[in-house]
């Protein structure tokens, strides 16, 4: 207990406080309690918790005796999960997952958040465990939160069952790295393998390839993406959108906070075997998403291959590597959000909303609507001057400079492909004509929290790119933060 | 190397068996709840190795370790069995190769 | 490696075979009657009253989540208790803050009704 240093952590104890108090609104017999006390709770402590982020923004800090560090990179990746939070729990608003068991919702997503964080700042092995399961177990709840649902049912057993098992390795992967270096330190782990002298260590490399293969789990990375569509597609829709912004974006801080911040000296192991599972992602995810019919599992192969895009700036083992995914993750979310919020739109009105025909002539009829969802698939594909465009510009420069042309290639190739379902899901929808009559079936009024939420993430994605260079400072100085001593 | 009797090599390999033995099951069996058993099979033998190591290097660290993810493995199993219970009560027949409602 | 250390386990091994072999190839000899005695379940002298196959309730596996969770959580109290005079205040903070999320978890449990036998 040597330096305990609590405030360094106060983001963590925020947000996991308020989850805790969150859950528990949920419980009372007043409706109104019910209904609003766990939202305006768990967006009090996302708040807080962000003025607390801003607070506390500069070189590093540790809590705990060191179990917990508060540098630019994990205050810059707390707060990407805290607005991803804040925007699920908009976009929620109506949702019968969350009209239903509204305390277990919010609270559920703010103690994911909670773990989120906990990666994002570990110190040591322990703590990034801890974290990861501490979101991972929420996450599992989280999809089969709609219990009269078979579907949201099944979805979370499948993804516990994969979700462990993938912990599992990685908890293997952990315990070999522990015992090759007798801490669990992070910091101290870098030391004892830094220089050259452990390469090629039977031990290490297993280890590494252990944590390659866990962190694949979790970031839906190919060969490890099996269990993605089916989840994204049975979880409730507001809950995919966490998953595949938040999570995604966890198990990338956790790649980059063990192999670039801990392993840069053994960059010659691992970086090849990150840049297979890009390559295998990208082809994967880009060329299953073209035969999809729902739009949920499309934005799911999309995720799949996005995971690819980001594990290339992983792969270049550069602090640009690094700034590039932290740069795209944030404009990740923003897309992403925005692209699965027409669907949370679209599913209230009609049943199957979800499904490619039922957008078909919906961006005519709300045509707002459909300028944040074009906004959203150009950017997502990387069409120029957009901040998609931008992100991947970032990622495949890296790989050029880090003498891995060959991925930047392939990224680029696959962009080229998803071209074609990101378009076809915009022919639908400006072009097409519905099944039956002139106009889309059931137009419903949007609730302000879903408008407001969608609106942001809209206006983001413009946002990100008129004012790309500040955020690409930030980026960097987070980058930077991860090798700084 | 710190203490007598059993040496770090009868830990890996024990902790390897119950690692690949989890996994196995985990590929192999169908029912649900024995794969729940054997992710808890894989947790474990990972335990038996921190717990080894720890000894080897004479420190409590992967003591430590351990006893989080023993209590880990049982929020998780807890979860698993909430949502085999869950499933059960929506009649779906306990055979996860049944679970056709989503495709792939 | 010197092996004489582990002759004991040796010596253990090959009695726990010569014991049980003996047993099982004494019963062959004799062969084998079977009464109605004979093949009742032993229940420790006491006569048996139900089958003891029987289907456990689902609702008994509620109970024994809920059973494992709180019983594993003595796994962090023990430790807690181990180092309470050296920690102080410190660890005493750690400990209530502990022990009231168990118990808000608790409440959370019984008002959810999930303690009910249905």
């Amino acid at each position: 207990m040597t330096h305990l240093n609590v405030v360094a952590a106060t983001p963590q104890i925020i947000v996991a406080a308020a989850g805790v108090l969150a859950m528990s609104m949920g419980l009372f017999n007043r409706y109104e309690i019910r209904r609003y006390g766990p939202s305006a709770i768990s967006l009090a402590g996302i708040v807080a918790a962000f003025v607390m982020i801003v607070l506390l923004w500069g070189d590093r800090e540790e809590a705990f005796g060191g179990g917990i560090r508060s540098d630019r990179f994990s205050l810059l990746l707390s707060a990407i999960f805290l607005v991803s939070a804040a925007l699920v729990i908009g976009l929620a608003w109506r949702e019968s997952a969350a009209v239903d068991r509204r305390g277990e919702f919010a609270g559920l997503v703010m103690v994911a958040v909670a773990g989120m964080m906990l990666v994002a700042s570990a110190g040591d092995l322990i703590v990034l465990f801890l974290g990861i399961e501490t979101l991972s177990v929420a996450l599992y709840v989280l999809c089969a939160l709609e219990v009269w649902r078979e579907r949201s049912l099944e979805s979370g057993l499948k993804y516990l069952i994969t979700g462990a098992v993938g912990s599992s390795i990685l908890l293997y992967g952990f315990a070999l790295l522990f015992g090759a270096t007798g801490t669990v330190d992070l910091a101290e782990i870098g030391e004892q393998l830094g220089g050259t002298s452990f390469a090629g260590e039977p031990l290490v490399i297993a280890a590494m390839a252990l944590i390659v293969v866990g962190l694949g789990f979790k970031a839906s990375a190919v060969p490890f993406h099996m269990w993605t569509p089916d989840v994204y597609e049975g979880a409730p829709t507001s809950i995919t959108a966490f998953m595949s912004t938040a999570t995604k974006a966890a198990a990338l801080a956790a790649f980059l906070r063990i192999f670039q911040g801990v392993l840069p000296d053994l960059a010659g192991d691992w970086r090849v075997a990150i840049a297979v599972l890009a390559v295998a992602s990208i082809v994967v995810g880009n060329v299953a998403a073209l035969a999809q019919d729902s739009l949920k599992r499309m934005l799911a192969y999309s995720s799949i291959a996005h995971a690819g895009y980001l594990l290339i700036g992983v792969a270049a083992g550069s602090v640009q590597g690094a700034e590039a995914v932290i740069y795209y993750l944030i404009v990740y979310l923003a897309m992403t959000m925005t692209a699965f919020a027409v669907v949370i739109i679209r599913e209230r009105e009609v049943e199957n909303g979800e499904m490619l025909e039922a957008f078909a002539g919906y961006a005519r009829a709300r045509p707002v609507l459909g300028v944040a969802a074009t906004l959203a698939m150009l950017s997502l594909a990387g069409f120029p001057p957009l901040a998609g465009f931008i992100g991947k510009f970032l990622l495949f420069s890296a790989a050029v400079e880090a003498n891995m042309t060959w991925l930047a290639i392939v990224g680029a190739l696959g962009s080229v492909v998803s071209l074609g379902y990101y378009l076809r899901i915009l022919g639908v929808m400006w072009l097409g004509t519905p099944a039956d009559g002139e106009r889309p079936a059931r137009l419903l009024a949007v609730p302000a929290p879903v408008m407001m939420a969608t609106g942001t993430a809209a206006i983001a994605i413009i946002g990100l790119a008129l004012f790309a260079d500040p955020m690409i400072d930030i980026s960097r100085g987070a980058a930077e933060a991860l090798l700084a001593p | 190397m710190s203490g007598s009797g059993v040496p770090l090599l009868a830990y890996l390999l024990v902790s390897g068996a119950m690692f690949l033995i989890g996994l196995l099951g985990v590929m192999i069996r169908r029912n649900p709840l024995m794969v729940l058993l054997a992710v808890e099979l894989m947790l474990n033998g990972a335990n038996v190795t921190l717990v080894g190591f720890s000894r080897f290097w004479d420190t409590t660290d992967g003591q430590t370790f351990a006893l989080v993810v023993m209590v880990v493995a049982a929020a998780e199993v807890v979860i698993g069995l909430g949502l085999v219970v869950a499933v059960y009560r929506q009649r779906l027949r306990l055979n996860i190769d049944e679970m056709t409602r989503l495709r792939g | 490696m010197d092996l004489s250390q582990w002759i004991g386990i040796l010596v253990f091994f090959l009695m726990g075979i010569a014991v049980a072999g003996g047993l099982l190839s004494l019963s062959m000899v004799g062969g084998r009657k079977s009464t109605p005695v004979k093949d009742a379940p032993f229940e420790s002298g006491i006569l048996t009253a139900t089958p003891a196959r029987q289907r456990f309730s689902i609702d008994y596996y509620l109970t024994a989540m809920l059973f494992i969770v709180f019983d594993i959580e003595l796994a962090f109290l023990y430790p807690i208790a181990l180092n309470l005079r050296d920690d102080g205040l410190f660890a005493l903070v750690i400990l209530v803050v502990f022990v009231f999320t168990i118990v808000e978890a608790l409440g959370y449990v019984w008002k959810k009704g999930a303690l009910e036998w249905r």
